[in-house]
C-alpha cells in the first residue's frame, strides 16, 4: 500500500509539474497540439535532437498514388495513440495508421456522399457550403470531432449549413452530428438577407465537458455576424446560454480555434466594415477577447485597430498562450502584420511589434492613424517555446515603404520577456523553399527549441534555436537594414538560425494552406498538402 | 501517459458529511475524473509508468487502462474513493484513534499535496529559463553576417549620423514635377539633420514619437499628424522615443 500511496503522489508531483502537457503527452490531439494553442510538443524525441533531426526524410505517404486524395488538405493532421486523423475540402474525414501510412476507415463510408453542401462547386473553399473540412478536429476521450458542411437535403435544402462531428475513433462510425451551427440558406453572392455562415476555419475547442467552435463567413460575401458556440461535448446538443455574437448584425467572424486556460475562452476576431457605413453597436471585430466560458459574458475586449481604421485586418490567426518567465502571455497577429501580446488576466497590452505606437497609446492605434490596415496576409498563429513566440509578422520593416510585405517567407522569433522593445527579436529565418509570398509558410510548430514549418513549395523545414545549435549568421532586426547600419540605426544585429532539415515533400505541392501546421508526434513529423497527400517524417 | 483531470474546487466543503474531512482541507483536490485511463500501459515512452499497484492487477503490474474493460475498476472510482485514499496516504505514524489526529493527517497530507501543485506551477511558469529561452547573446562583431538575402532597397547610414535613409520611388509628378520619396529611420535618443532639400518636403510619421526643426520652426512628430516644411530649409529631425522613428519624406521639387 505504501508503494502505491507513493506512486500515486509521485504521479500527482510530475503531473502538476507538466500541467498542459499532462492529458495529451506524446500525442498532438488538436490543432496546435494542446488547448493553449501553444504549437509546442514538450516531449523529448530525436526531433528535439540537433543532431538527428539532419537525418529527416518522407517515411510514407497517403496515399500512395501521386493523385493524392482527390481533394486539398488546408487543414493538419492530429495524431492519437498511432493513429493520425484528418479531413479535406472534397468533404472526407481519414484515420490512417500512424506507423505505416495505411488507410483504417473514412467518413462517411467510401459510396455515401461526401460532406459537401450544394452550394458552391465541390471543394472551393471559398463556397458557402461546399468546402469541406478545411480545418483540423480535437480529441474527445475516445471520439475525434471536427466541423463541416451536412449535405443532408433536410437540412436547409442540402446548402451546407455547418455541424460538429463526433466519430468514433476506432471505428469511425458517427456518435453524433452536433446542432446545425453554421446556417447555409442560400446561395447568392452578396445577399443580406441570407446567411452564409461556416465553420470553416476554426478548429473545434474541447473543455470542460463542452466543445466550442467559432463561425465565419466566406470570402466577405457578405460578412457574417461572428459568433463564437458551444455544444455538450458528449452529445452535440447546442447549450443556448452559452452564445457569443461579435456584433448585433454583421461582422466580427471568427476564423481561428478558440483557446482556453482554465479561466475562460480566449478567440480573436475579424472585421466589421466591410459592406457596413456606420459601426456596429457592440463591435466585437477587430478583438482579441476572454468570455466566460459558462455564460459567453465578456471579461475583456482588445481591439488595437479602430472601426475608421477597418480594411479588413482581420485576427485571421487565434491566440497562443504562452507561459513564460514573466507570467501567462495571449499572443497573436493581425492580418496587416502587426503582433500583439497581452495580459491575459485583463487584456492589458504588453508589447506590439512592431512597436509603433506610444506607450501611452496601450497600442491601440487612434482613429486618424497613418497606417493602413488591410488584409495584407499575415494569417497564421505563432508557436511557443518558453519566452520565445515564433511567428509569421511583418517585422520591424513593416512600417517603412512597401513594409507590408517584409515578413513574407520570414520566420520571427520574438523574445516575448524582452525587456526593451529594441530587444524583441531574437532571430529572423528567411525560410528556405517558400516563395516569399503572402501564404508562402505554414504554421510553426516547435519541440523543445527545435522548429518545424511546411512551405508553399512543397517543403518541410527545420530551424534550431540557436540555443540549441549554433546559428547560421548575424543580420539586422529591420530586415531592409545592412548589419554595418544597424545599430546606429537603432535596432539589434540578432541571429539567422540554422536550418537543420529542409525536406522535400514528394508531391511538390502546398504544405503551407492556411491551417497547415507540421504535427510533431513521439518522433515523428506528420504534415499535410494541398496536393491532397498526407506525410509521415522522422529522422 | 493518459492520466485522470484533477481540478481544484472551491466546493471542497459539500463533500464534509460524507468524508469528514472538508473543514480543514482549503484547497482539496475534490474532482477526480478519469479521462481515457489512469496511464497507459507500456506507454513508458510517454514519460511516467505508474508504479506497482496491488489490489487492481497484483503486485508488480503497472496500472493499466488502455481499454473501456480494463478501465472500469479506475472508472468507478468516485470521489469518495478518491479522498479516502488520500486520507490513507504516507505520512508520519499517528495513532489511529482521535479526530484530532485524523484531521492532522488530512491536513498534512492536503498539504504536500498543495505544495506539489504549487511547486508544479511554478515549474511549469518558469520553464523558459529551465530550456534556456531567454535573450540570447548578441552575435558578436566576427559573426558572418547574413547574406542569403539581401536587402531589397537597402538603408544606407546617414553619414555619421544614427540614422539611415533610402530613397523608396522617384518619379515625374504632374506639371513635371520630381517627386521622391525616401524612408528614414532616426535612432532613440538620436538627431539627424539634412542638407538643405531643393523641394517641397512632407513628413509621414509611420512608427515612433519625435520632433522636427527648420530654423526658428518646429513640429511634434508622431503618427496622427503630417509635417510640411518649405523648400530648402535646413531639417533636424528628433527621435524622442524608445524605438527607432520611421519616416516616410516626400519631396516634391517643382520645375
Amino acid at each position: 500500500m505504501f508503494r502505491f500511496q507513493m506512486s500515486l503522489l509521485g504521479a500527482a508531483v510530475i503531473c502538476s509539474a507538466m500541467t498542459p502537457a499532462c492529458a495529451d503527452a506524446n500525442d498532438w490531439a488538436t490543432y496546435r497540439h494542446d488547448p493553449h494553442r501553444s504549437g509546442a510538443q514538450r516531449e523529448t524525441s530525436a526531433l528535439s535532437d540537433p543532431a538527428s533531426v539532419p537525418g529527416l526524410t518522407v517515411r510514407w505517404q497517403w496515399p500512395a498514388s501521386a493523385a493524392g486524395e482527390g481533394g486539398s488538405f488546408y487543414a493538419s493532421p492530429i495524431v492519437i495513440e498511432d493513429r493520425v486523423f484528418i479531413g479535406s475540402n472534397s468533404g472526407r474525414f481519414y484515420a490512417l495508421d500512424a506507423k505505416t501510412g495505411a488507410l483504417l476507415w473514412q467518413f462517411p463510408a467510401p459510396l455515401q456522399p461526401p460532406l459537401i453542401g450544394s452550394c458552391g462547386a465541390v471543394g472551393d473553399r471559398q463556397s458557402f457550403g461546399a468546402y469541406g473540412v478545411l480545418s483540423s478536429a480535437s480529441q474527445h476521450g475516445e471520439r475525434v470531432i471536427f466541423g463541416a458542411p451536412d449535405p443532408d437535403p433536410t437540412v436547409d435544402g442540402g446548402r451546407g449549413s455547418g455541424r460538429l462531428y463526433a466519430l468514433d475513433q476506432a471505428t469511425g462510425k458517427l456518435v453524433w452530428k452536433s446542432d446545425v451551427l453554421a446556417r447555409v440558406n442560400g446561395c447568392t453572392g452578396g445577399a443580406f438577407k441570407e446567411q452564409h455562415e461556416r465553420l470553416g476555419y476554426s478548429s473545434p475547442l474541447i473543455h470542460d465537458g463542452k466543445i466550442y467552435v467559432g463561425v465565419h463567413n466566406a470570402g466577405d460575401d457578405p460578412i457574417q455576424n461572428g459568433k463564437l458556440l458551444a455544444v455538450n461535448a458528449d452529445t452535440g446538443v447546442l447549450i443556448p446560454k452559452f452564445s457569443f455574437l461579435a456584433t448585433s448584425d454583421r461582422g466580427g467572424g471568427i476564423w481561428n480555434s478558440p483557446a482556453a486556460d482554465g479561466d475562460g475562452v480566449l478567440f480573436t476576431t475579424g472585421n466589421t466594415a466591410d459592406g457596413v457605413v456606420t459601426e456596429p453597436v457592440p463591435n466585437r471585430g477587430l478583438s482579441m477577447m476572454r468570455i466566460d466560458d459558462e455564460s459567453a459574458s465578456i471579461r475583456w475586449q482588445f481591439q488595437p485597430v479602430p472601426f475608421a481604421l477597418d480594411d479588413d485586418p482581420d485576427w485571421a490567426a487565434g491566440v497562443t498562450l504562452m507561459s513564460t518567465s514573466c507570467g501567462k502571455i495571449s499572443a497573436s497577429v493581425m492580418k496587416d502584420g502587426w503582433t500583439y501580446a497581452l495580459e491575459p488576466r485583463d487584456g492589458e497590452c504588453r508589447w506590439q511589434f512592431p512597436a509603433s505606437l506610444p506607450h501611452s497609446a496601450h497600442c491601440k492605434f487612434p482613429p486618424m492613424g497613418a497606417h493602413v490596415h488591410g488584409d495584407t496576409d499575415y494569417k497564421r498563429p505563432g508557436a511557443a517555446w518558453g519566452d520565445v513566440l515564433a511567428i509569421t509578422t511583418g517585422g520591424e520593416a513593416l512600417v517603412t515603404s512597401a513594409g507590408v510585405s517584409a515578413g513574407y517567407g520570414r520566420l520571427h522569433a520574438l523574445n516575448a520577456c524582452a525587456s526593451s522593445p529594441s530587444k524583441r527579436v531574437r532571430w529572423i529565418a528567411d525560410v528556405p523553399h517558400s516563395s516569399g509570398g503572402g501564404y508562402s509558410l505554414g504554421s510553426p510548430t516547435v519541440t523543445r527549441g527545435i522548429f518545424y514549418i511546411g512551405t508553399d513549395q512543397g517543403h518541410v523545414v527545420a530551424l534550431a534555436d540557436p540555443s540549441v545549435a549554433p546559428p547560421a549568421f548575424a543580420r539586422c532586426s529591420q530586415v531592409f537594414v545592412p548589419v554595418a547600419n544597424c545599430v546606429a540605426s537603432g535596432y539589434s544585429i540578432v541571429w539567422a538560425p540554422a536550418v537543420l532539415a529542409d525536406v522535400a515533400l514528394p508531391d511538390h505541392s502546398n504544405a503551407a494552406g492556411l491551417r497547415n501546421e507540421v504535427a510533431i508526434s513521439d518522433g515523428r513529423l506528420f504534415v499535410a498538402t494541398t496536393g491532397g497527400h498526407v506525410y509521415m517524417l522522422a529522422p | 501517459m493518459k492520466i485522470g483531470k484533477i481540478r481544484l474546487h472551491p466546493k471542497a466543503q459539500s463533500h464534509a458529511p460524507h468524508h469528514r474531512v472538508s473543514a480543514l482541507l482549503p484547497l482539496a483536490i475534490i474532482s477526480w475524473r478519469p479521462n481515457r485511463a489512469f496511464a497507459d500501459h507500456g506507454h513508458a515512452r510517454q514519460g511516467i509508468v505508474i508504479g506497482p499497484y496491488n489490489q487492481l492487477k497484483g503486485p508488480n503490474d503497472a496500472l493499466c487502462g488502455q481499454t473501456e474493460g480494463l478501465r472500469s475498476p479506475i472508472s468507478k472510482w468516485s470521489t469518495g474513493h478518491f479522498i479516502d485514499r488520500l486520507t490513507k496516504l504516507g505520512g508520519p505514524q499517528w495513532r489511529r484513534s482521535g479526530w484530532t489526529h485524523h484531521m492532522l493527517r488530512v491536513v498534512c497530507i492536503c498539504s504536500v499535496f498543495i505544495a506539489s501543485l504549487a511547486t508544479g506551477q511554478t515549474t511549469w511558469a518558469q520553464q523558459g529559463l529551465q530550456e534556456n529561452t531567454g535573450p540570447l547573446p548578441p552575435p558578436p562583431p566576427s559573426a558572418a553576417p547574413f547574406v542569403q538575402s539581401a536587402p531589397f532597397l537597402a538603408f544606407n547610414r546617414i553619414e555619421d549620423q544614427n540614422g539611415s535613409v533610402r530613397i523608396a520611388f522617384k518619379g515625374v509628378g504632374p506639371g513635371g514635377a520630381k517627386i521622391e520619396l525616401r524612408d528614414v529611420i532616426v535612432a532613440p535618443d538620436a538627431s539627424i539633420r539634412f542638407d538643405p532639400i531643393k523641394g517641397q518636403v512632407v513628413i509621414d510619421t509611420r512608427s515612433g514619437e519625435g520632433l522636427v526643426k527648420t530654423g526658428d520652426l518646429s513640429a511634434t512628430l508622431e503618427t496622427t499628424k503630417v509635417a510640411s516644411i518649405a523648400a530648402n530649409g535646413r531639417i533636424e529631425v528628433q527621435n524622442q522615443g524608445d524605438v527607432p522613428l520611421v519616416l516616410m519624406i516626400y519631396v516634391v521639387e517643382g520645375r
